[in-house]
């Protein structure tokens, strides 16, 4: 991910002027690269996480 | 909500607070020069003010009663009522938000007509508005419910007070207003739910025997929710998270695409790990005091009758702090929405930029009306939220998931409508028509979620549909 913006704040004040400069252009978040991990593993990951703090709460609530 | 009326309420400190709401609107105005900064802030946010803004913006006067209501039903299941978006913003902070920013859009509704085309604009813009304003009546409603009967105040002077003082400071400040209130009220629900948390494990003599004494099926996994369910909330959260406009506007907010994740991450993080509070206080308040308590009485019976007057004002505050920072955060975003998708892209195009802040000041207010009326005439209360919110899930959701993943499908524009209006009006019909298995005063429980039919379905037409309509040549017009 580059994380730095090649965009700054629109000049038309986000006005829906299609004559502006800079436009607002879906084709320009390719240029971010995402994470090498599977976002669908990532997700997986996320919710397994889950499960083991709820188990957590258990196990400290269940003496 | 016994144990409410003995309370000793101070209204200097409620008084206090909303003047220090007021005060941040009146402080941030001087910062709101045009459109782009009353929605996103001018894209300069630090980390921080996203961090902490993201994490309030989860928590409502609804996440706290009714979630609660739901640990004391359910136990520790009941976490994945709320954790499962905070796991969602973790996710969407590394996969979605970033690319999100790069684009330049400032709402979701544009983000759709740049790639498709104003009727996708439209109907995405139906769609996103239709949760963010059930979330805005369905907040109101509760923090109207807890309001009237603590203070005793009108249901008219309820919503004139709260939905009028958060009006007023968005007028104001914008998305600067509403991110540093956000942060404020964030330190608020904190101090104020683990106050109450605290209290109720000293009435139940402490976390041993609170240990001993609680139903062994609140603490296990899948214990009276059921698998069906627990994977309904976990895939209610993660499909709402994913297209969830007024969140998503905080990493717009943000100076760059790398502040943006991060802010996500950290505000993720923090949020998940709160989100166990509401269900442990409806567990501690389910054991003190027995299978009699109506579930929705958890929260306000453990905070007024455990917590005693001392805490009674803070309480008060926390809910009100809990509830104002996501009403906040929608009456801004809708604004955006009429301002952007409607008044500058349809009807007044090319309105000044004076103008078009002055409509969006206007529009600002006439939500907040809105919302008020939407209440009035539809006081379900919860059910709001999950009705707009589901239906948004299964399918705006899927659709800007993507087109953030998949540039192929930013090619399939049929594709894409066909997914929003199909997984939207299945879902519909699925929660109208649904088999319910259980009706609560906070939740309905179908015996097969909605978002278990429609989110798939969404899904599937766009995995199917995406391949053939690229083979056979898409078209892209912007809008």
């Amino acid at each position: 991910m580059n994380g730095q913006g090649a965009h700054g704040a629109r000049p038309d004040g986000g006005a829906a002027d299609p004559t502006a400069g800079d436009r607002p252009d879906p084709a320009r978040m390719d240029r971010i690269t995402l994470p090498r991990l599977n976002p669908w593993l990532a997700l997986l990951f996320l919710v397994l996480l889950g499960f083991g703090y709820i188990g957590l709460w258990g196990w400290l609530l269940g003496g | 909500m016994d144990g409410v009326q003995g309370a000793q309420l101070s209204w200097w400190l409620i008084g206090a607070y909303l003047a220090l709401m007021l005060g941040v609107g009146v402080w941030f105005r001087r910062r709101v020069r045009s459109v782009e900064d009353m929605a996103v802030a001018g894209r300069h946010s630090g980390v921080w003010l996203i961090a902490f803004s993201v994490a309030a913006t989860w928590i409502n006067g609804t996440t706290l009663i009714g979630i609660s209501a739901l640990g004391a039903d359910f136990g520790l299941d009941a976490y994945w009522s709320g954790g499962s978006f905070m796991l969602g913003t973790i996710w969407i902070a590394y996969f979605i938000i970033p690319r999100l920013w790069e684009t330049g859009v400032i709402t979701i509704p544009e983000l759709f007509g740049r790639c498709f085309g104003p009727r996708h604009r439209v109907v995405s813009l139906l769609l996103v508005i239709l949760r963010d304003m059930g979330v805005t009546a369905g907040t109101i409603g509760a923090l109207t419910l807890v309001t009237t009967a603590v203070l005793g105040i009108s249901v008219a002077e309820s919503l004139l007070l709260w939905l009028g003082v958060t009006s007023v400071y968005v007028f104001l400040g914008g998305m600067w207003a509403v991110m540093a209130t956000d942060a404020i009220q964030f330190f608020i629900i904190l101090a104020g739910s683990i106050a109450v948390l605290v209290a109720g494990l000293a009435a139940a003599g402490g976390l041993g025997e609170l240990s001993a004494t609680l139903d062994p099926a609140l603490i296990d996994i899948f214990g009276r929710a059921g698998v069906t369910q627990v994977l309904a909330w976990i895939v209610i959260g993660l499909a709402i998270t994913g297209a969830y406009q007024g969140l998503i506007q905080r990493g717009f907010a943000a100076k760059s695409a790398d502040v943006a994740r991060r802010g996500f991450l950290y505000g993720g993080v923090i949020a998940s790990i709160w989100y166990m509070t509401p269900p442990l206080i409806g567990i501690v308040a389910r054991t003190v005091y027995g299978p009699g308590l109506a579930a929705e009485d958890a929260f306000v019976t453990l905070a007024f009758g455990a917590a005693g007057n001392e805490l009674a004002s803070l309480v008060v505050v926390c809910v009100l702090a809990a509830s104002m920072s996501t009403l906040s955060s929608t009456i801004n975003t809708i604004a955006s929405n009429f301002t952007l998708d409607l008044y500058a892209r349809f009807i007044a195009p090319t309105a000044s930029a004076v103008r078009q802040l002055w409509v969006y000041r206007l529009n600002v207010l006439l939500v907040g009306a809105l919302a008020a009326a939407l209440y009035l005439a539809l006081p379900l209360l919860i059910e709001l939220f999950w009705i707009g919110g589901r239906i948004m899930g299964a399918s705006v959701a899927p659709a800007l998931i993507g087109i953030v993943l998949f540039p192929s499908l930013r090619q399939a524009p049929r594709t894409v409508m066909a997914a929003m209006l199909i997984g939207a009006a299945v879902q519909a019909v699925w929660q109208t028509f649904g088999a319910i298995r259980e009706v609560g005063a906070v939740v309905i429980i179908w015996e097969l979620d909605p978002i278990l039919v429609g989110l798939p379905l969404s899904i599937l037409i766009l995995w199917v549909g995406a391949r053939l309509e690229t083979r056979t040549g898409g078209r892209n017009a912007a809008a």
